[in-house]
């Protein structure tokens, strides 16, 4: 069983990046006097793996079992975080429970891509028909999560379903209707953004302007990065790290804090180890023999590649700011398992891509 | 879908190969030179004087002498240079002590690191090379090697402290540099000045700043310390003290604590927009530190600067300036207290001073014994002490007491004034009040014989006062004590207690004889030493005036509702205290100053004969200039006896600093 469904690359990948990820959270959160970070961030370690190995375990079969349960909870976790959540900077993105804090968003994006598949194997996308499922659980879990809100995260399950829909065989002509929506929906979508969005955006565009707030993040980073070099000034030897300059770097700048401290070489090879992730999944897709399998791969490959592009993006100021974390690296549980939740699927994945039985 | 991914992939790859590798002089320059820091500025906290404007707390300017190692120790430059070209044990030089007009040898050197060691401030000629053979030595002068000591003993002699003192304490700055592995930090602890002598006093300070040019990298750092004015006025400034952990988390959910590593200028927006406080800030901890924290501590002001790590220099990109402190005036007059204070203290007496203005309301003087010198308490022994002898209570509005017979007189003129008793109307004082047993006067077993008003408030007698109270009524007597201030607030002073005047509607059950006992200031009747003052004020102008600490008060009184007559009868009485022979105060010198006042002895422990005793007046009597009360908390002895000599000091201070004004 475990034999079977085991994936060393996927496994090896994966432990690869968190391992990287927990020595830069003792690097930035070290020099900053604030320790237990990255032992915390060990502790999630073992939770995730022992995540993964549940996920491994209970297979392909047995998921689609619960598909739907599963998504059922996870709307109702966004729902009591809406309603009960902590607040942090004006957002609710945190359900407290006892000792233990976490993110019902990251856990959705596992359980949505699970979903994903699970419809897709019951049914071919090509009419409207059998679109309606799909696209209204997108929708449902996108509104929730940029309600809290949380525009950055609500927006990575929209080209994670659009990718998921084509590779299983949705026809060429819908990518047309795809585009003419996006193309109605940027502007309008940009008039109904919240005021500290729309400022993120225009910091995005101009941060000399904005220097003392959004655009001071941009630009410290950007020197930070670029002040690496091929081989990085070396583990916890960062200025943009030692000084404290950088707001935010155990979380979602980590990167930066990587770029900085390993260089050119370190980064490359950090995304490397990301992207290759993304490789197996859409390689898988492209040789499986059912939708189940298809969608599962592409679909954890797209959410790899989504958040990992945007962060490392914002990071090197092609992006915005979002609150994307870098999946395995940077510091928090919740998506620390979410993203062992994913590798455990796209073992799945990859272990049934032979089995034509999978679908309907 | 590969084909995507693989592009993102390379998108991301040739950003970063652009930003790191095409464009890393550039951002390295960047990363090297300049740092944005943000600097907190706080404010002055706030003065607290007296009437006259003499300071009662203060924030003093005082200066610390301190040294920037990146230009005050050449030799440490010279050292890290040696260090960073992989010359072994660079330290040593240190320790080479030039005594000789020789020059000394270093260590050989290649001549290609030679420039690097030669830059500027080493460029001056005290360093230089000798050829031994095929081998270059670097050598330095001795002036090179003693630069740091020599300077370091001229820094002693300006500050008069022991030069080998200031040598270790040197030398331990000098071993944190060195040992600090990250090269970043190092150049961050070498640019930051370090305080190696404390108070210095300020002809110092002006004579380093003039002397400036002959010590480099010696400059001096202001620093602002709380002041007091002493140990009389302890309970009434209060203290400053660490903010606790409670506060402190109130404050961090609220956003506006700024802890250890804030320098980063994300919390700019933070401190300019709500009232922060450091994570080890101290604030006002008791009575007038406390209360007045919000107005006395101002608004932090804040600057983003962009600064240069290597020359120290910096230019100000954004800047919310400071707000100080308010000045807050009391009515208090400081060396009124502190005779005050010193009458208690040398008698060793626990207990309270009063002394109010009573035409305006001015509370001249608040002493409260034992008391504390807020400027020691933050030595853990001498809080322990203070704890120990009770000296965090404010006896003169913080605390209340039976007041004993100095209701006497506002008893008399309810009486009067409701028309139950007239100036002539006469009681006989046995000794006891219906029975032997019970609610006896208070020199039984010597009966009084009949008295009228007048001679009752002289002698101070309870039975007639017993008398009065039965007549009275226990709703009139409260209504009547009420009009004079007691059960309710005195004065501006936040913490001043309202005490507790008894009455038939809030004291369940309410017998007879608490009205009885009320008259006689003794039972549940409770009042603070400021709310005797106040009604000895209203007996002495006939308004009830309301007592004022602060000087931005306004005067504010209202009428009693009782006429002159009235009032002229019992003020007669109260003079009679102190003028005739049977007055109960007549033993003391107050009679010198046409005073009028009451006795009360209020008993506290009957097996150890312990009283609180008291003495309330004003003075002079036909035109009152002044009102004091004095409050001896358990004492053996009564009233006049115990704190008649008390009031004496006082007004003796308070009349001829009144003489040496009017000359």
């Amino acid at each position: 069983m475990l034999k079977d469904r085991f994936d060393a690359a996927v496994f090896a990948l994966a432990l690869a990046a968190s391992v990287v990820g927990i020595v830069f959270i003792w690097s930035a959160s070290s020099t900053a006097g604030k320790d237990g970070y990255a032992f915390r961030q060990v502790i999630w370690l073992f939770v995730a793996v022992a995540g993964y190995f549940g996920v491994v375990l209970f297979g392909g079969w047995r998921l689609r079992g619960v598909a739907f349960v599963l998504f059922g909870a996870a709307v109702a976790a966004l729902l009591a975080v809406l309603l009960f959540g902590e607040s942090v900077k004006g957002a609710r993105r945190w359900v407290v429970m006892g000792p233990l804090r976490f993110q019902p968003s990251e856990f959705a994006k596992p359980i949505f891509v699970l979903l994903l598949a699970h419809l897709m194997a019951l049914r071919k996308p090509q009419g409207v028909r059998s679109l309606v499922l799909p696209l209204g659980a997108t929708a449902v879990v996108a509104a929730l999560i940029a309600a809290e809100p949380d525009l950055g995260t609500a927006l990575v399950f929209l080209p994670v379903a659009g990718v998921v829909l084509f590779v299983c065989g949705l026809p060429k002509r819908w990518l047309l209707v795809g585009a003419a929506v996006v193309a109605v929906a940027v502007p309008l979508g940009f008039q109904m953004l919240k005021p500290y969005q729309r400022q993120r955006l225009l910091a995005f565009l101009n941060p000399q302007k904005a220097q003392l707030t959004e655009g001071y993040q941009i630009l410290q980073s950007e020197v930070a990065v670029g002040s690496g070099g091929l081989w990085g000034k070396g583990l916890r030897c960062g200025v943009h790290n030692a000084l404290n300059l950088l707001p935010e770097r155990h979380t979602d700048f980590i990167f930066s804090v990587v770029a900085e401290e390993w260089g050119f070489v370190g980064s490359v090879v950090v995304l490397c180890l990301l992207f290759g992730l993304v490789f197996l999944g859409f390689r898988c897709a492209g040789a499986a023999d059912n939708r189940f399998s298809a969608a599962l791969g592409a679909g954890v490959a797209t959410l790899m590649a989504v958040q990992t592009f945007v962060n490392a993006g914002m990071v090197t100021r092609m992006m915005p700011i979002t609150g994307l974390p870098l999946p395995f690296v940077t510091y928090g549980g919740s998506a620390l398992v979410s993203s062992w939740l994913c590798a455990g699927l796209l073992s799945i994945a990859r272990a049934c891509r032979r089995e034509p039985l999978m679908d309907a | 879908m590969l084909v995507l991914s693989v592009i993102s992939l390379l998108t991301l790859t040739g950003r970063l190969f652009h930003l790191q590798i095409l464009r890393y002089r550039h951002y390295a320059e960047k990363a090297r030179k300049k740092c944005l820091l943000l600097e907190v500025v706080t404010p002055r906290r706030g003065s607290i004087t007296d009437r006259n404007r003499l300071p009662i707390a203060y924030d003093a300017t005082t200066y610390d002498l301190a040294v920037v190692p990146a230009r005050f120790d050449r030799l440490l430059r010279l050292v890290l240079r040696l260090r960073a070209i992989g010359v072994p044990n660079p330290e040593k030089v240190f320790s080479l002590t030039a005594q000789t007009n020789r020059v000394v040898v270093l260590c050989p050197i290649s001549e290609r690191r030679l420039p690097y060691i030669l830059r500027a401030p080493l460029s001056d000629g005290s360093l230089f090379t000798l050829q031994r053979g095929k081998t270059v030595l670097l050598a330095a002068t001795p002036e090179l090697l003693s630069e740091t000591r020599k300077m370091l003993v001229v820094v002693a002699e300006l500050t008069g402290q022991n030069p080998k003192k200031l040598m270790s304490r040197y030398t331990k700055i000098r071993q944190k540099i060195i040992t600090c592995k990250n090269g970043y930090e190092r150049r961050h602890l070498m640019g930051s000045p370090y305080v190696l002598a404390e108070r210095i006093g300020r002809f110092v300070a002006m004579r380093v700043e003039a002397e400036g040019w002959r010590l480099p990298g010696v400059c001096v750092v202001e620093r602002k310390r709380r002041r007091y004015a002493g140990e009389a006025f302890g309970t009434l400034t209060g203290y400053l003290r660490l903010i606790n952990a409670d506060e402190a988390k109130e404050l961090r959910a609220q956003g506006r604590i700024i802890s250890r590593g804030y320098n980063s200028p994300s919390t700019y927006e933070r401190i300019a927009s709500a009232d922060c406080y450091f994570w080890d800030e101290r604030v006002g901890a008791f009575r007038l530190e406390a209360a007045l924290e919000r107005r006395l501590r101002g608004r932090k002001g804040v600057r983003l600067l962009e600064r240069d790590i290597e020359e120290g220099g910096y230019c100000v990109l954004s800047e919310v300036k400071a707000k100080a402190g308010e000045n807050v005036r009391l009515n208090i007059d400081a060396d009124l207290q502190k005779v005050a204070y010193e009458a208690l203290k040398k008698r060793g007496f626990r207990g309270a001073v009063v002394l109010v203005d009573p035409n305006s309301g001015a509370i001249l003087a608040m002493a409260s014994y034992p008391s504390f010198d807020p400027a020691k308490i933050k030595a853990p022994k001498y809080y322990k002490e203070i704890m120990k002898r009770g000296g965090l209570i404010e006896r003169c509005g913080g605390a209340c007491y039976p007041p004993g017979s100095t209701v006497k007189p506002l008893v008399a003129a309810a009486a009067l004034a409701e028309h139950i008793i007239t100036p002539q109307t006469t009681v006989t004082c046995r000794g006891y009040y219906r029975s032997r047993k019970a609610f006896r006067c208070w020199i039984y077993p010597n009966a009084h014989g009949p008295l009228n008003v007048t001679s009752a408030i002289e002698r101070s007698c309870n039975v007639f006062f017993f008398e009065v109270a039965e007549r009275l009524g226990g709703e009139k007597l409260a209504k009547w004590l009420a009009r004079f201030g007691l059960g309710e607030k005195p004065a501006d002073i936040p913490w001043s207690k309202r005490g507790f005047l008894p009455s038939p509607s809030n004291t369940h059950p309410w017998y007879r004889g608490y009205g009885r006992l009320v008259a006689i200031g003794q039972g549940q009747l409770l009042a603070s030493p400021l709310q005797i003052a106040r009604a000895m004020c209203a007996i002495a102008t006939g308004k009830l005036p309301l007592l004022r600490l602060f000087d931005e008060t306004p005067p504010q009184s209202r009428p009693l509702g009782i006429p002159e007559s009235v009032l002229d009868v019992v003020r007669d009485g109260m003079r009679l205290v102190v003028e005739s022979r049977h007055g109960t105060a007549h033993k003391t010198g107050l009679s010198a100053f046409y005073a009028a006042a009451k006795t009360g002895t209020a008993e506290v422990s009957k097996k150890r004969h312990l009283n609180h005793a008291w003495i309330a007046g004003f003075a002079p009597y036909d035109a009152p200039k002044v009102v004091f009360v004095v409050l001896v908390e358990k004492v053996r002895g009564h009233g006049g006896q115990v704190a008649g000599p008390v009031a004496e000091e006082v007004l003796k201070a308070f009349f001829g600093e009144r003489k040496r004004a009017e000359r």
